[in-house]
């Protein structure tokens, strides 16, 4: 055991050594944490809309106003190109064009101001955004409408008549009862809802320990180009406590990793990760995990361009796939079940029950139990593929 | 230097032109380099499998039309009048019915207090309750002060916002009714013109001052046009620290002091592996580009625009990749700061991060990745053509250029003897 700490501690220390080792493993994780964070913040409580106003009269800025107090998210925009792009990129729910001539058309007495509404061809949000949009209309234009009403069932059009309307419509509008909507929310926000950063911390965490656990393969691989792990067999002390050793300095960098990640999440940007039991078992077993990952790739490796040839994209897909770039609540359900093929989506998951559902250890077991069960495989064939390796 | 001379049109050879010793000799450089790379598999895996890979992960994650919303909200009425009634029956007649997923769908409850309500949204029967109160189009119909109530969960604050603007809606259109009609009789009374209801009830149903018309957007955003490139920049710079690796191996081995001691010059040689970089990032960019358009159906946009923002992002990151050769003293700083240099252009140029707001929407703009997925981007979703992205295309080209320069002068010092 002590032989197994002991490479542990040489490793870690030969590591901690190299400064853009460092650079990867604690710089770019809090850059990624910090951007993600700001750029996701919190979850978004309005759809958005993306507002064109090619009417510079007053009408036209009296209805943009009024959108924005009809719950949506008003984005001004200047061309109708970055209108289109932005609704097919999703960044915007919908576009609203308000043309030339809405001013003109809103206060003539018989004209009519048409807005057109642009959505996606696939978006199914069309209806809920046309009836934000239709109740702004008709707010801005409840007195305008009343004079229509008056002046069409009383068949005129004159003038005189028109202005008698005006003035009633005023009158009725301020001597109606406000009809208003009382909002009641049920539940409580979850923390990740809340914070972008209580997503943004876990699923880098998940992320990056993984990819540097991968790269840790590049250690093994050398080790045995130089012939250290073939004298390791000659030696009482063996390969497994070897790789095991290897193994080792790279769980506890990756624990330095995941503590680090956590402590500015925390500190920093006030994520509230509910049970830090759960939270420093989870991080663990996943640190264990990567590592082993990494171990096995270093043992069937032939040079350290293969481990990063091989870890890099599997780092990044595996990552995609379960959850670390995006929430597997978005994607369709087979994708879902084709994520939990990797150990992030059941390590995202853990995260989540950790810190939306404030689940404990035994909340957990199950994820918990499945990564060590990987983690035991992965090492176990490590050690199985540089003894025959080595014996080659 | 033997090629300083500009390349002479040779009369005989019909305008064919005598390529100058130093150009040659790059060009020979270049093809053993391409040559070798492309027996290494994992180069293979890196440029040309992975980003594919990644872009199908993407589309698939994204194939449910993940911005949809996908809600029920329901009109639960207590107050059971023909005027309710209508409301709900012409909510639930905007439902979709082609069987199509997501959108919000309305369901008519009804329901005899706010208690009952709240229970939809607490059993999980509904995302939202709007609530219409006993009593309510009574008070709207005399002019009265009304209101009725949203029962969302605070989980889902955008499924309570469209709610919201439902109930804001049917306020407004009954409001709309009381004011039209009573500002009708008044006018009427002041007047004396007659006011006929058959008349009063086609005004109130005519369309209203401000219409809003419903256009859809054709040409559908795939968001695999959004990752393939970007992946595909990424393993790019990250295979094109190879060239800087290479070099240094040559340096080492000693082959590249063999070759200097020839009539070869260290510019051919550097440019020669410039050369084979810049044909695989090609090769890699442009197969990403035809495997996602004709076997996923990827619209990228005008195939020129396409083209030109490869040709232009490739030298960049060839640029990137020769300052990388002249920086780095050794294999193993060779490789870190090919990492270091991958991620950062990655994290800044916002190649995982599929958003438009934030700072990494400002910083995508300093990245020649960055600029070169806002081409891809207006070319795609905005349909923007060739002429529309010549000014991005001016900056990637540019960052190359710079890059590429600083790179072969750092890299002809270290060759120096």
């Amino acid at each position: 055991m002590s032989n197994v700490l002991t490479i542990g501690w040489f490793e870690t220390k030969r590591y901690l050594g190299d400064k853009v080792a460092l650079f990867t493993t604690v710089v770019m994780p809090v850059l990624l944490v910090v951007l993600i964070g700001l750029s996701f913040g919190s979850t978004p409580d309005r759809l958005s809309i993306g507002v064109l106003t090619e009417d510079p009269g007053p009408a036209a800025s009296e209805f943009t106003q009024q959108l924005e107090s009809a719950n949506l998210d008003v984005i001004d925009y200047t061309s109708q190109d970055d209108l289109a792009r932005d609704i097919r990129l999703g960044f915007i729910t919908a576009g609203l064009t308000v043309p030339a001539g809405f001013s003109a058309a809103a206060d003539s007495p018989d004209g009519q101001a048409t807005v057109t509404m642009s959505i996606d061809q696939t978006s199914a949000n069309g209806g809920a955004i046309a009836s934000a949009i239709q109740s702004a209309a008709a707010q801005f234009a409840e007195q305008r409408n009343a004079v229509r009403v008056a002046t069409n069932a009383l068949g005129t059009s004159d003038p005189a008549v028109a202005d008698a309307a005006n003035t009633s419509a005023q009158q009725v509008i301020a001597s109606t009862g406000e009809t208003t909507v009382d909002e009641t929310t049920l539940g409580a926000l979850n923390e990740s809802d809340r914070n972008g950063f209580a997503s943004a911390v876990p699923t880098q965490l998940t992320l990056f320990v993984f990819l540097n656990g991968l790269l840790a393969g590049m250690t093994l691989v050398e080790s045995r180009r130089l012939g250290v792990s073939k004298r390791m067999l000659a030696t009482p002390t063996g390969i497994g406590p070897h790789i095991l050793g290897i193994g080792l300095g790279r769980w506890w960098l990756g624990g330095i990793q995941a503590a680090l990640l956590l402590a500015i999440g925390a500190l920093l940007f006030g994520v509230d990760f509910g049970n830090w039991g759960a939270v420093a078992v989870l991080a663990v077993v996943w640190t264990a995990l990567a590592a082993a990952v990494g171990m096995l790739i270093g043992s069937l490796a032939r040079t350290a361009d293969q481990v990063v040839a091989i870890s890099v994209p599997l780092g990044i897909g595996m990552g995609m796939l379960g959850g670390s770039m995006w929430p597997l609540s978005v994607v369709p359900p087979f994708m879902r079940a084709i994520a939990h093929a990797t150990p992030h989506a059941w390590a995202n998951d853990a995260w989540i029950a950790i810190i939306d559902g404030g689940a404990g250890v035994g909340g957990i077991a199950t994820e918990l139990l499945v990564l060590s069960a990987v983690t035991v495989a992965m090492a176990s064939l490590a050690v199985f593929f540089l003894r025959r390796t080595l014996s080659k | 230097m033997t090629g300083s001379a500009p390349p002479k049109l040779h009369p005989a050879a019909g305008g064919a032109t005598h390529s100058p010793p130093m150009l040659s000799q790059a060009l020979l450089i270049a093809r053993l380099d391409l040559h070798r790379r492309l027996r290494d598999r994992s180069i293979l895996l890196q440029v040309f499998l992975a980003p594919i890979l990644l872009a199908v992960i993407v589309g698939g994650a994204f194939s449910g039309g993940g911005g949809n919303l996908d809600a029920t909200i329901v009109i639960a009425d207590a107050d059971r009048t023909a005027v309710s009634g209508a409301v709900g029956a012409a909510l639930t007649q905007t439902n979709t019915t082609d069987g199509e997923s997501g959108g919000v769908t309305f369901e008519t409850v009804p329901v005899a207090n706010p208690d009952e309500a709240s229970a939809l949204v607490d059993s999980g029967a509904a995302d939202a309750v709007i609530y219409i109160p006993a009593g309510y189009t009574a008070a709207v119909s005399e002019g009265e002060p009304a209101a009725l109530t949203v029962v969302g969960k605070a989980t889902s604050p955008i499924v309570t916002g469209v709610a919201r603007s439902v109930a804001d809606g049917i306020n407004t259109r009954l409001r709309a009714q009381y004011i039209g009609t009573e500002t009708a009789v008044r006018v009427s009374e002041q007047t004396g013109i007659p006011l006929d209801s058959a008349q009063l009830t086609e005004a109130l149903n005519a369309e209203d001052v401000v219409v809003v018309a419903d256009s859809r957007l054709t040409n559908t955003f795939n968001i695999m046009s959004f990752f393939a490139p970007g992946m595909a920049m990424i393993f790019l710079f990250f295979v094109m620290g190879t060239t800087a690796r290479s070099v240094l191996t040559e340096q080492r081995d000693g082959t590249l002091g063999r070759v200097l001691a020839g009539p070869t010059p260290a510019t051919a040689v550097v440019l020669g592996k410039a050369v084979a970089v810049y044909v695989l990032g090609l090769a890699s960019m442009l197969t990403v580009y035809l495997v996602t358009t004709f076997a996923f159906g990827v619209d990228w946009g005008d195939p020129l625009g396409v083209v030109l923002v490869i040709l232009a992002v490739v030298a960049a990151i060839t640029g990137l990749s020769l300052i990388v050769t002249g920086l780095a003293r050794n294999e193993e700083q060779a490789q870190s700061m090919t990492i270091i240099g991958t991620l950062l252009l990655a994290v800044l140029g916002g190649t995982f991060v599929y958003s438009a707001s934030g700072p990494l929407s400002q910083a995508r703009a300093f990245t020649p990745n960055g600029q070169a997925l806002m081409a891809f981007i207006d070319l795609s979703a905005g349909q923007a053509n060739w002429q529309d992205i010549l000014p991005r295309v001016g900056i990637i080209l540019a960052i190359g250029v710079v890059s590429g320069a600083i790179g072969l002068i750092s890299i002809r010092r270290g060759l120096q003897p």
